[in-house]
Formats: C-alpha cells, structure tokens, sequence
C-alpha cells in the first residue's frame, strides 16, 4: 500500500476515528465495555441489521432505496409462524419465509428496476404493506414455541461463534468481494453515478438493481427468521424500526443517497458505531430521558467528524502524484 | 332464432333489474336512515394494533357492541399521533356518537373534545385522561407499580439476600409506562432504599432483547429485570435464556397480561415470573358499556373507570390465569 492509497483510505474512512474515539470513551467509562463477551454481545446484536445493510448498501450505491426491509422481516416471520403453527415443518416453514423475502424483493425489483417506478414510493407502500399483511396474517396472535431446532439459528453457536454473526460476516465478505473485487461492484457505481451512459456501456442496469432488490427481500426474511428465532416467537413488533437503523447506518457509512459512491467498509463502521453506541450508552447508565439526545449527538458529532477528516486530510494530500482512478473513489479506496 | 330469445331475455332483464333498483333507491331513501338513527356508531381510536392483547380487546368490545346493537369503527392509525388525529377528523366529518380514545398526544387531542360535543356525541378516554371527557377507563397503574414492587422487594429479601442490581426497560414518552415503572421504583426503595437501578429504553421484543444483553454484560449479576410491557419481557427473557447465566432466582416481570407471558407464567417458567395482568375481556366489555351508561344516565362508578391489574406469579393458581386467559380463545 503507497502513502497516498493510505492516506486515501484514512480520507474516506474518518467515521473509522470516530468509532475508536467512541469505545476509548465508553472503556475509560466501562471496564466491562471492551471485553470479548460484550464485542460478541455488540456483534450479535447488529447481526440482523448488517445482514440487510449489505444489499441495502448496494442498493443506495445504484441510486435506489429499500424502505421495506422491516416489514418483509415481519411478514417472513409470521409466514414461518403460521407455516409451523399449521404442522408444515421446519425445512418447509423456513423455506416459505424466506420464498416471501424473496417474492416481496422481486415484486419491488419488477416494478423499480424493470419498469422504472419510483423506488421510495413503491418501498414506502410495502413498508405499509407487508407489515399490515403481517397483522392481517396474525390477525394479532402471536404464534411461538417452534423447538430447539429453530432456535439454532438465532441461539445457537459453531465454533463458540453465534450462528448470526457468523451470517453476517459470511455476507459481509460476499459483499465486500463483489463491492470492490467483482465487475457488479462496479457496475453498480456505474448505475448510481451515470445510468445511461452504463446502458450504452453494455451493463445491465435493470437486472442489477432487480437482483439487489431479490437479495434485499432474502436478506429482510433471513433476519426476521433469526428475530423470530431469538425471541421463539413471530411477533408483530420485529422490524419495527429496522429500515431507519439501516439506513442510518449506510448514510452514516458515506454512501451517498443519490447513488454512485460509497464504501461498504464505511457502512460497516457505520453500523458498529450505532452498535456501540447503544450498548455503551446502557453500560454507563445513562438515562433514558437523555439517551436519545445522546444518540443524535453522538451521530451528528460523527458525521460532522467524518465531514471535516476528509476536509482536512484533502489538504495535505498532494493530489499531483498519484491521481486517484475513478473506479476507486466509488469503490471506497480499493481496500 | 336462439339470438333473438336472447335479446328479448335480455331486455327483460333490463327492464327488471331498472324497476328493482328504482325500488330499492326509493326503499332506501326512505328506510336506511331510520335505521342508521337507531344504530348507534362507536369509535374506537386504539392505535396498537400489534399489541398482544389487542385482538382479545376487540373481541370483547366488539362482542359487547353486537349484544347491545352497536356500530363499532376501528382504528387502523398505528401508532402516529398524526395519523391518530387525522383519523379522528374523518370520523367527525362521517358522524359518530361515541368516540373512545387512546390518545397518543394528550395535548393535540383536547381540542377535539369540543368537536366531539359540538356533534352532540361523547368523548372517552382511554388509558390517559384528556381534560372535558365525558368518561373514562384508566388502569391503576400506580398501585400496580406498587403492587410489583413489593412483590419484588420480597423476592430481593427473601431470594437474594436483600440487595440487588435491578433493571428496568422502560420508553420516557409514555405516561402509562412511566407511571408504570416510577411507582415500581418508588415501592422497592419503600422498602430496599439501598437498591440501585440501571435502565435501557425498550418496549417491544426484539429491543428488550438487545437492551437485556447490554445491561448482563455490564451487570452480570443483575437478576431482576422489570419491563414497562410483556413484549418486553419476553425480549428480556430471551436475552436471559441465551446468556449463559443460570435462571436461579432470577425474576423477570412485564405489564398487560399478553397471552404467551401468562402461559410462560402458568408453565412455572423459571426465568419469566410476573404479568401484571389487566382483565383484556373486562376492558373491552367497558368500552363500549360507559358510552351506554352515559346515554342512559348511569352512576359515575360506570363511566369513570379505574381498572385494577391483577399480579400474576408462580403462585397464583392454574385455574385463575385460565380465566384470564379465557379472553384469548
């Protein structure tokens, strides 16, 4: 790595020193903060979020949006629920929640990326949707108790690593690959930044963005399933919220809402640092009455952080050397 | 041939279906109001839908509407006071004669109260008291607080050796749980003053499951975990389950009476032990009986409504949670 890839990469990763900043304050704050067990703790917990941030992630780097995920998580729950409550089985039950994850992605990417409707309406209607489908589902039983079996994916461990993590992280790694090893990593920044001009280019600008929305679906399913599974019960609560903490953890990560440019490990810090956040700000006992304050404090503090690094660090970097390739701004400095 | 009979079937059905409905047009015009007059509407603005016992609620009310000839209009708002009064103002523009209100902004919701009587109709509150109501169901959340309390406070002396590290999951922004959770408080220090508390904010499953995590690593021998909800604390217990800690002594309690808390309850569940249990089948019944009492001149201990929870632990008997549980069925 030249100075100038390292001083790219610390430009474009400055929520990184945000983070750092963050757990030094909460282990100065906490002894019990930075020890193994609340790093898994902190792990497990955004799991379910990172699993659909990685495709999220992609989706906000073609230009488009998922406001759905929360909902499909539910509404995959409830079907797994009702499919187990109905004597189908576990393989069957599991398959049909995630068909649903995958239905709902392939209807969104049918109507955005084939026929051009507008992604933030049509998500916002399935955000509305498939959550009142859920309940209309339940009609407001929560159906629970689906065995040790189930409860594997949500609880259990393999090689002392929980099951979740271990999902996400092997999703992470798919993500990162095709982020910025694989030609779709590029296609996609190709999408978000000119659309037209990649179609003249030969990229397949509508059946990428169709097979994220697919993935996105399976991801929402996958994590309400692990929910659903943690808690051994469907109920109608799980995702609510979900789709503001994903994307709150891409924005934050630098990827830019109109498409075109981010990093997925800037995603990546941006998730842990909403992930510590919530978990320091219990273990030094801070009020609920100020928690939440401090949560948009410490957000705001850290976009505004990230902001000013990139400023800053721009000035020093002497652009004259070694120009940076274009592909490698909006795949996040080629890491 | 067969095309001409056709027609001629046709027409007459024209001239059938043409008379049938000048008829029922006429019919209407002049019977459906009479019977509109006579059917009373009652509104019901409860934004949480997701809530477990929310389905038991509107069975009862609704039951209780059809003995006693009533409309009954359903909220389907969420939980966004916007929405809640948006909603609100379609229904007076569509005409009610009662309206029951879980308002989630007590502030926003007072000037409807004067519009509610400008159309000669009644205005209920549900849960929270909203100033020039005509009625009202609340529960006695206070004393239900002070009632867990206790009971906590016992099972710290007596299981615990009388200290303990007690958490609390509870959401700032609500009344009826802060109400719910201070009077908790307030009863353990009545009687443990040296107890120290830790809180997270959560209110449904999977939140109380991430905050419950957070609060064991800090304080891994926390055993006391006190959620504003029973979704909560089945999060909480969830967290418990998972965390490697054994269940010895541990006491997780939760608000409303949910039908899966009550069974873990019933099933001796050794790490779920309290549900501050409300009688779901008895607050439905109220909704729609006060609107009825007041029209009917009823006593104010019929329309001014204060209900009480019942405390239900691994000692109360099978047979009465089967009772509360009854609702669910």
């Amino acid at each position: 790595m030249t100075r100038q890839q390292i001083l790219t990469w610390i430009q474009r990763n400055g929520l990184f020193f945000a983070l750092v900043l963050l757990v030094a304050i909460f282990s100065f704050a906490s002894s019990r903060f930075l020890t193994l067990p609340n790093v898994t703790v902190i792990l497990l917990q955004n799991a379910v979020i990172g699993l659909i941030v990685v495709p999220g992630a992609m989706l906000i780097l073609c230009g488009l949006v998922d406001l759905s995920v929360g909902s499909v998580a539910v509404l995959a729950a409830v079907v797994f629920g009702q499919a187990m409550e109905s004597g189908l089985g576990l393989p069957v039950s599991v398959l049909f929640g995630l068909g649903v994850g995958m239905l709902w992605g392939a209807f969104n990417g049918y109507l955005i990326a084939i026929n051009g409707f507008s992604p933030i309406i049509i998500t916002l209607g399935g955000l509305a949707g498939a959550r009142g489908l859920a309940e209309f589902i339940t009609q407001g039983y929560t159906t629970y108790g689906y065995g040790p079996e189930f409860a594997f994916l949500g609880n259990g461990k393999l090689l002392g690593v929980p099951v979740p993590i271990l999902l996400f992280l092997l999703v992470l790694a798919v993500g990162l690959h095709v982020w910025y090893r694989a030609p779709l990593g590029r296609h996609m920044i190709a999408i978000g930044g000119a659309k037209d001009t990649a179609a003249e280019l030969g990229i397949p600008v509508k059946l990428v963005p169709f097979w994220l929305y697919v993935a996105s679906g399976v991801a929402s399913a996958l994590g309400g399933l692990i929910v659903a599974s943690q808690l051994d019960g469907a109920a109608v609560t799980i995702g609510t919220g979900m789709e503001l903490e994903v994307l709150t953890a891409i924005l934050l990560g630098g990827v830019s809402f109109t498409g075109g440019r981010g990093s997925l490990f800037g995603v990546f810090f941006g998730l842990l640092f909403v992930g510590v956040l919530s978990n320091g700000l219990i273990q030094i006992n801070v009020s609920p009455y100020v928690e939440q304050v401090a949560i948009g404090a410490a957000l705001c503090g850290a976009a505004a952080l990230d902001m000013l690094y990139q400023r800053l660090e721009r000035l020093q970097v002497p652009i004259d050397k070694e120009p940076i390739e274009p592909v490698a701004q909006g795949a996040g400095g080629g890491q | 041939m067969g095309t001409k009979a056709s027609r001629a079937v046709t027409r007459r059905d024209l001239l059938k279906m043409t008379a049938a409905g000048v008829a029922v047009a006429g019919v209407a015009s002049v019977g459906l109001p009479v019977v509109a007059q006579e059917r009373k509407r009652i509104a019901i603005a409860h934004p949480d839908r997701a809530a477990d016992y929310f389905q038991g609620f509107m069975n009862s009310a609704l039951a209780e509407a059809d003995k006693r000839g009533y409309e009954v209009l359903q909220s389907f708002s969420g939980m966004d006071p916007q929405k809640q009064l948006a909603e609100v103002n379609t229904w007076l523009a569509q005409g009610f004669d009662a309206l029951i209100v879980l308002s989630l902004d007590a502030n926003a919701m007072a000037p409807i109260v004067a519009k509610v009587h400008e159309q000669n109709a009644l205005f209920v509150s549900y849960a929270n008291r909203i100033e020039g109501e005509d009625g009202f169901i609340k529960w006695a959340d206070r004393e239900a607080g002070a009632l867990l309390g206790a009971y906590t406070a016992k099972h710290i002396k007596e299981k615990l050796g009388g200290s303990a590290e007690v958490g609390f999951l509870t959401a700032t922004n609500i009344q009826v749980v802060t109400d719910r959770i201070e009077s908790t408080r307030e009863a353990i220090l009545a009687e443990l003053p040296e107890t120290k508390f830790f809180e997270a904010t959560a209110l449904s499953a999977p939140d109380a499951l991430k905050a419950t995590q957070s609060l064991l690593q800090a304080h891994p021998e926390m055993k006391i975990i006190i959620c504003c909800t029973d979704d909560g604390a089945l999060g909480a217990r969830s967290a418990y389950q998972n965390s490697g800690l054994g269940p010895d002594n541990v006491l997780i309690a939760g608000f409303d009476g949910a039908k899966q808390n009550l069974e873990l309850v019933k099933a001796r569940d050794p790490y779920l032990q309290v549900s501050m249990a409300l009688d779901i089948g008895a607050i439905g019944r109220r909704v729609i009986d006060i609107p009825y009492q007041l029209w009917n001149g009823g006593p104010e201990s019929e329309t001014h409504v204060l209900q009480d929870y019942t405390l239900v632990s691994h000692e109360t008997g099978e047979a009465d949670i089967d009772v509360i549980l009854s609702v669910y069925s």
